[in-house]
């Protein structure tokens, strides 16, 4: 039996946002641009957690990492270095200056704004349109709810009583481990076991599924593994782990792969893997719908509480925090705007960065083949392109999908910049593009995105 | 100490008893046999306590819909009177 809230007839705040992150703090950030009140809820750092153990800090501690990889093979190049070395701290510095860059660790300057309160506390719903914080309610007329995911810890037996690190931990250890144990694939352990691997930890990666890069095609996949095998690391797919213990102060984890069961000591645990969306702040109380993947929203960003919106990792459609940022702005615009705009779900590509990064957008065949569509394919590997010969990096390439008339569907690039350039898939995606106006596009010779250019002509050279 | 903001707008404080007793009253309506109640109980309680672990200021919907929860996994039949009962009392 559910309560009938009244709505207020005053409010404090025009705009509430829980959630200070990519998506929470642009939509902050507009809302007061736009000369409204805003109260921005944050639990925990001003910025959130991308800002802390999210993009920023992962990328300048991989590309670290990638500097001491290019050291040990700049041989090839004719250049000479007598210096492998490394110290650990002050590469933990390079990334606190990449983070003070960005302002998130001056508290006082992220959101000094004039039209922006920043709430610090753990938010509540009390009704659909009242908050409670630290015991303190706030109300507002309308609300975005931006509060992100956080990790699943899996119930492997022994594993809370071993310890483990979470991406925040890892992000922050005074020196790498000797050897780490990272459970489940995707983002994180594609990442993280690139950046311990450059500083000579010894790497295992296992997966219970077949596929270390979630939702993307085989050779994606195929890509993903060969990569780190490259690099010396162990990637276990298809592999359950069966418990934890511990032993000498080292962590024993027995898994089964293959049908046969295997031991692996190693210094330290990463739960990479799944993440849930944050759903726990009294959403009963204001009759939002939600599911296990997150709160439920129309293509408008809204949830069925027509003043309620919300965006981010949240929906549960992906976890980038482009994608949130984005989703900020539709949001802030659907909401004040007189004509409401459509975000485009399939056209925010996920990245994995690293050496090589991979980035995928729209569709995969997969997909394609579950909604009985008919589809083409155009594959270039990176070798073609002139700079793999300059650089000497061929491993990748740049895959397109198409409807049976040419319209790309999706795509898939493996390269040193994938993320440079997939963007210029993710709009043929969204805006129905034909392969053969990327083939009639000049694309900079030897560039990574000639490649594009290769696999479109592929296509329309079939047809 | 944790806040409880009732329907009325009123704010009390968080009453160990009242809700067990709740609990109990529903599983002895569903005619649940008094070890398994007692058992109920305790595993209700103990679900919400942990997660009320991290809260400051709830309702008693909050903890209507948590007990409810938490009772679906031991006696379904009961946790459906205690989400619909007005008053145990």
């Amino acid at each position: 039996m559910r309560k009938k809230h009244k709505k207020p007839k005053v409010f404090d705040f025009d705009l509430l946002i829980i959630g200070s992150g990519p998506g929470g703090g642009v939509a902050a950030h507009l809302a007061a641009n736009a000369n409204k009140k805003v109260g921005l809820i944050e639990q925990g750092d001003p910025g959130g957690a991308n800002a802390f153990y999210g993009t920023i800090p992962t990328r300048a501690l991989l590309d670290a990492a990638n500097q001491l990889w290019q050291l040990k093979t700049i041989g090839k190049y004719g250049i000479r270095s007598s210096t492998q070395s490394y110290n650990f701290r002050a590469v933990q510095l390079w990334k606190q200056k990449a983070m003070y860059a960005t302002g998130v660790l001056e508290e006082s300057d992220v959101f000094s704004h004039d039209k922006i309160t920043l709430i610090k506390g753990r938010a509540h719903f009390v009704s659909p349109w009242t908050i409670s914080v630290g015991m303190k309610r706030y109300s507002a007329k309308k609300i975005i709810i931006a509060s992100g995911s956080v990790p699943v810890i899996p119930a492997i037996p022994g594993l809370n009583e071993a310890g483990f690190l979470t991406v925040k931990e890892a992000s922050n250890l005074e020196k790498p481990p000797r050897s780490i144990f990272i459970i489940g694939g995707g983002k994180i352990a594609y990442e993280y076991s690139q950046i311990f691997s450059a500083f000579d930890s010894r790497v295992h990666i296992a997966e219970p599924s077949g596929s270390l890069i979630h939702h993307a095609d085989e050779e994606v996949n195929d890509g993903a593994v060969w990569a780190l095998e490259g690099k010396g690391i162990r990637v276990h797919l298809e592999t359950q782990i069966m418990s934890v213990a511990m032993h000498g102060g080292r962590k024993i984890i027995s898994l089964v792969k293959n049908d046969r069961m295997h031991r692996i000591v190693v210094e330290q645990i990463l739960i990479a893997g799944e993440e849930h969306p944050a759903l726990d702040m009294g959403l009963e109380n204001c009759g939002i719908s939600y599911g296990p993947k997150g709160i439920r929203v129309n293509g408008f960003l809204q949830t069925n509480k027509k003043h309620i919106y919300a965006i981010g990792s949240v929906i549960g459609k992906h976890s980038e925090p482009h994608a949130a940022s984005a989703e900020a702005r539709l949001a802030i615009h659907n909401i004040y705007a007189k004509k409401p705009i459509k975000y485009p779900f399939d056209v925010s590509p996920t990245i994995y960065y690293g050496t090589p990064e991979i980035a995928v957008v729209g569709k995969n065949e997969q997909t394609l083949r579950q909604i009985s569509k008919k589809y083409q394919v155009g594959i270039a590997p990176i070798e073609l392109i002139g700079s793999a010969r300059t650089n000497d990096y061929s491993g990748g390439f740049v895959k397109l999908l198409t409807s049976k008339e040419g319209v790309i569907e999706g795509a898939a690039i493996i390269s040193s910049h994938a993320s440079e350039n997939i963007s210029e898939l993710s709009l043929s995606v969204n805006s129905k593009i034909q392969a053969k106006a990327l083939t009639a596009i000049p694309h900079p010779y030897s560039s990574e995105s000639s490649a594009i250019q290769i696999a479109a002509a592929q296509i329309t050279s079939a047809d | 100490m944790l806040h409880i903001l009732k329907n009325n707008g009123e704010i009390v404080s968080y009453q160990l008893k009242r809700v067990a007793r709740s609990v109990l009253l529903s599983c002895q309506a569903a005619e649940i046999e008094s070890s398994e109640a007692t058992a109920a109980v305790k595993s209700a309680v103990r679900a919400l306590h942990e997660w009320l672990r991290d809260k400051e200021e709830v309702t008693t919907s909050d903890i209507r819909f948590q007990v409810t929860k938490a009772l679906k996994e031991t006696q379904p039949q009961a946790a459906v009177i205690y989400e619909n009962a007005r008053s145990l009392e």
